[in-house]
């Protein structure tokens, strides 16, 4: 069953694809012009299309015949459809081939004019529309509204920018407005835009305006013109001028709705509307009919000479730039080893419109490409203020470089009317030999055989390996709050200082109670003792003295004795009670000899102080170590 | 003081929502991390000559890969750093760039995820200028930049407890332990406590993510209806902090410090607010 359906979708398409050739082979063709308007104002433009049937790709047809009118080509489209239809078994196939072509024309006169018949050429096949009748009717005037074309030169080179401005001066609101700028699409010129403005994201005084095929960027400002005060929108377009000769700019209009009032309304100051934000806004919000008219505005006609380049002095390498040009350079930096790289900037200033500007290729240029590496290709140059900015690394080879030469940069003056090169300023360099460090060297046997040396560079693109060891499966989760309550990290953040806390609440408990004053006293003997014998000073008249009660002090402290009067025969006994020996015994005994001595009998020199004071904590010291103390 | 509170509330609370739970053996784990490094390698071989091929080659070891992760509760930095060289091979920059960010929780300073990262930054079209003050503070703070979580928290533990044995020793043996000595392990322990917190709070409230979407109309409110933000979509790759998440939009802080909104599925958050309920122990 499938495949039977397939078989009959088979002869069915074959049959239509058939039919549809013989068809288009055969089919005769048609042609007729249809227009938006048979009653259109002098000087706006309208839309006028040649529908071609019975053909889906037919030859331009030829509008040499039409006089009265501009033409601008607005492109083409294929209008062509089929379709098959079924009816009680029997297959109807409607096919159609048709082409449009769409262009704008803009009458040139007043009147009755008539577009003539055009020849329309398909498949080997000729045939004409009719010709048209078309009334022209004279736009209302006033001085209301004014268009003026300026250009920045009237006797340009070839290739020279030329700024054309058009400036619509308007005094009342308007609505449906459409330029036509016939100069824009004139074969003789190439166009561009300036750049766009900085402030253009949050400025509303910016507007965009259609022009036929292309666009621009219309400002509104505020002007006064012969004492009048106008809403001025103004755009620029760039024109390069192709070939020489005078060249004749057409007038451009531009056609346009004027608001002449609001119906019912009693009064209005419509002027205060020009200078609102909703200044092309629509009205529908509006609970009144706004009573507009149609105007069409027509601007100046002009002239541009255009002079041919001279042949005389033409630079070998030439990149279309005419006009005033200048050009700078820096390096980023200038002391450097043979092979580092080195960011060289250059700016080049000219006339207002630089996106057309160009460096010829720096590694063609033998003073730079002798001695430096530089890549073939360079950066795009981007546009900085009123400069067009060129980055390039260049490499210098080795380490006779000096310098960055002076780079050129051909153009043709216009003004002087001359062939003129602009340079930048040579660079000042400092190179160094780049040293490379071979395996050879550590082996030693570099000095002996002195390979070719090259700088190894780092490639800086380009992504590192996979890691393939087993440490990419190990957990690296760490949550901090997770471990800190694992008992071990729980018991280190909160153990230390509840034990911190318990001990100091233990060792306060016992300086609070008299026996562990007694016992602290006893512990820490030594350590006042010591310490009190540093602040002792060897050259004092009262050293003796204040060493011997410093040793009392300490034997109290030991034995539990009142300090102040102790003597030798008061602490003979206790001390041997406590296990000193005879020999220490005999020490102590001649310590307190020897200070009550130096106490009542005469002075001590430092040197023999130090050494008394030396003596007493070895004492001290060994009484320490060897009394049971406890 | 409040605020000191809350954090280490959070802290306490996180960390019961944050373990994950391996469904996976060892030896699965192994079998997996096997096979993903030879598709990864076949694929490597066959970019050239058959990128299509290459391509379904990678997507298998990415699968794998991500598997690790997702069902073997695997977290580790040279696994993340496997699949952003994996979703970069595959041509999707904003992929790579969110795990290569993974990665570095916990690898700060290997040395091939910042080359990697540094590259794949470098491809994306969006480019941003890091604030100076940003600069100034990751040098001056650097431990809190190029530590890992794990490395601060084990060095701060060790202070910690160095503070505190020297205070107990110092009950005992006064001249043991200096004033300075107390005072400096306090406050390396308070600097990284601190720096700690900083980077949980941050994690939790102001976690960073990666457009990983082609282009994104970044706008200026939680809706399509809101105008764009910017006069150019946002391009995959592109980094942000998130400042708030409302009705299936982010709320994105971009480095430059501008701020907009976009789609929550037109990017990735580096660390999960919420790990999957799944997977939760």
């Amino acid at each position: 069953m499938v495949k039977r359906n397939f078989v009959f979708l088979f002869v069915v398409l074959s049959q239509a694809l058939l039919w549809g050739t013989i068809s288009l082979a055969q089919s005769p063709i048609s042609a007729r012009i249809a227009l938006e308007s048979q009653e259109v104002y002098l000087g706006a433009s309208f839309v006028m299309q040649i529908q071609v049937e019975g053909a889906e790709s037919p030859d331009k047809p030829d509008l040499s015949m039409i006089q009265d009118f501009a033409v601008l080509e607005k492109g083409g489209q294929q209008n062509s459809r089929s379709s098959v239809t079924i009816i009680n078994g029997r297959m109807v196939r409607d096919d159609h081939h048709g082409y449009i072509f769409s262009y704008e024309l803009v009458p040139k006169k007043l009147g009755v004019l008539i577009l003539p018949a055009l020849k329309v050429t398909a498949n080997g096949q000729t045939v004409w529309t009719d010709a048209v009748r078309i009334k022209v009717i004279k736009p209302a005037t006033t001085d209301e509204f004014k268009l003026f074309m300026e250009l920045s030169d009237h006797v340009v080179y070839v290739g020279q920018p030329v700024t054309l401005t058009m400036s619509w001066y308007i005094s009342k609101n308007v609505n449906e407005f459409n330029f036509f700028v016939p100069v824009l699409e004139q074969p003789e010129f190439k166009t561009a835009d300036l750049p766009l403005p900085a402030d253009l994201a949050n400025n509303k005084a910016y507007l965009e305006i259609p022009l036929g095929s292309d666009r621009a960027l219309g400002k509104k400002t505020t002007e006064s013109l012969n004492g009048k005060e106008y809403l001025v929108v103004r755009f620029k377009k760039i024109l390069f001028p192709k070939q020489t000769g005078e060249i004749h700019l057409p007038q451009s209009t531009v056609a346009f709705n004027a608001v002449m009032g609001l119906q019912n309304q009693t009064r209005r100051n419509q002027f205060d509307r020009f200078f609102n934000d909703d200044f092309f806004g629509n009205s529908l919000f509006n609970q009144q009919r706004e009573v507009v008219k149609k105007f069409v505005v027509a601007s100046n006609e002009s002239v541009l000479k255009v002079k041919p380049l001279p042949v005389e002095g033409r630079p070998d390498v030439f990149t279309d730039l005419v006009g005033q040009y200048s050009m700078q350079a820096e390096a980023s930096v200038t002391e450097v080893q043979t092979g580092d790289p080195i960011t060289l900037t250059l700016r080049v200033s000219g006339p207002d419109f630089l996106d057309n500007v160009e460096l010829p290729p720096l590694n063609q240029f033998p003073p730079l490409s002798q001695n430096f590496k530089i890549p073939a290709e360079m950066s795009p140059g981007k546009i900085e203020g009123k400069h067009k900015v060129f980055t390039q690394t260049i490499r210098p080879l080795n380490a006779r470089v000096k310098e960055i030469p002076a780079i050129p940069l051909p153009y043709f003056d216009s003004a002087k009317g001359s062939w003129e090169t602009a340079w930048t300023q040579p660079i000042p360099l400092k190179v160094a030999e780049a040293r490379t460090i071979t395996a050879k060297d550590a082996e030693g046997v570099a000095l002996m055989v002195q390979p070719e040396q090259k700088v190894l560079e780092t490639q800086d693109s380009g992504i590192a390996y996979n890691y393939e060891d087993l440490s990419v499966l190990e957990n690296q989760a760490f949550y901090p709050s997770v471990w800190l309550r694992s008992p071990v990290w729980m018991g280190l953040l909160a153990g230390m200082p509840l034990l911190y806390v318990a001990l100091l609440g233990w060792t306060r408990w016992r300086l609070n109670n008299d026996s562990g004053q007694e016992k602290r006293q006893l512990r820490q003997a030594g350590n006042v003792f010591f310490k009190t014998l540093k602040s002792l000073s060897p050259e004092s008249a009262e050293f003796s003295r204040d060493l011997l009660n410093a040793l009392r002090q300490y034997l109290g402290s030991k034995l539990k004795l009142k300090a102040q009067a102790l003597t030798i025969s008061d602490v003979t006994q206790p001390l041997q009670d406590r296990g000193i020996s005879e020999d220490l015994l005999n020490q102590t005994r001649q310590m307190f000899e020897q200070c009550e001595a130096l106490r009542y009998g005469g002075s001590l020199s430092a040197s023999n102080a130090t050494q008394l004071m030396d003596s007493a904590k070895n004492l001290v010291q060994e009484l320490e170590k060897k009394g049971k103390w406890s | 003081m409040k605020s000191t509170v809350y954090l280490f509330i959070c802290l306490w609370m996180l960390g019961s929502s944050a373990a994950i739970a391996s469904t996976l053996t060892e030896e699965t784990r192994q079998d997996l991390f096997s096979q993903a490094k030879d598709y990864f390698r076949q694929a490597n071989e066959l970019r050239a000559s058959s990128p299509q091929q290459a391509g379904e080659l990678y997507q298998k070891a990415l699968l794998r890969f991500e598997r690790l992760v997702r069902d073997g509760g695997i977290e580790n930095g040279k696994l993340y750093y496997n699949i952003g060289n994996t979703w970069f091979m595959m041509g999707q920059l904003g992929e790579a760039i969110l795990n290569y960010r993974r990665a570095l929780r916990y690898v700060p300073h290997d040395a091939n995820l910042r080359q990697n990262l540094e590259y794949a930054r470098s491809q994306r079209k969006d480019q941003f200028e890091e604030q100076a003050q940003e600069q100034v503070m990751k040098i001056l703070l650097f431990w809190h930049y190029d530590f890992s979580l794990k490395t601060r928290f084990l060095v701060f533990m060790s202070f910690f407890g160095l503070f505190w044995l020297g205070l107990i020793v110092r009950l005992f043996q006064r001249e043991w332990v200096p004033p300075w000595g107390l005072f400096l392990t306090s406050l390396t322990a308070i600097l990284l406590l601190g720096s700690l917190m900083v980077s949980e709070w941050h994690d939790h409230q102001n976690p960073a993510g990666v457009i990983t979407e082609t282009e994104v109309i970044a706008r200026k409110g939680d809706g399509q209806s809101y105008q764009p933000g910017f006069r150019e979509p946002l391009h995959e790759g592109t980094e942000f902090s998130l400042l708030d998440s409302r009705n299936g939009w982010l709320h994105i802080q971009l480095p430059d410090g501008r701020e907009s909104w976009i789609p929550e599925a037109t990017a990735g958050l580096i660390h999960s607010i919420e790990p999957p309920v799944s997977n939760i122990e």
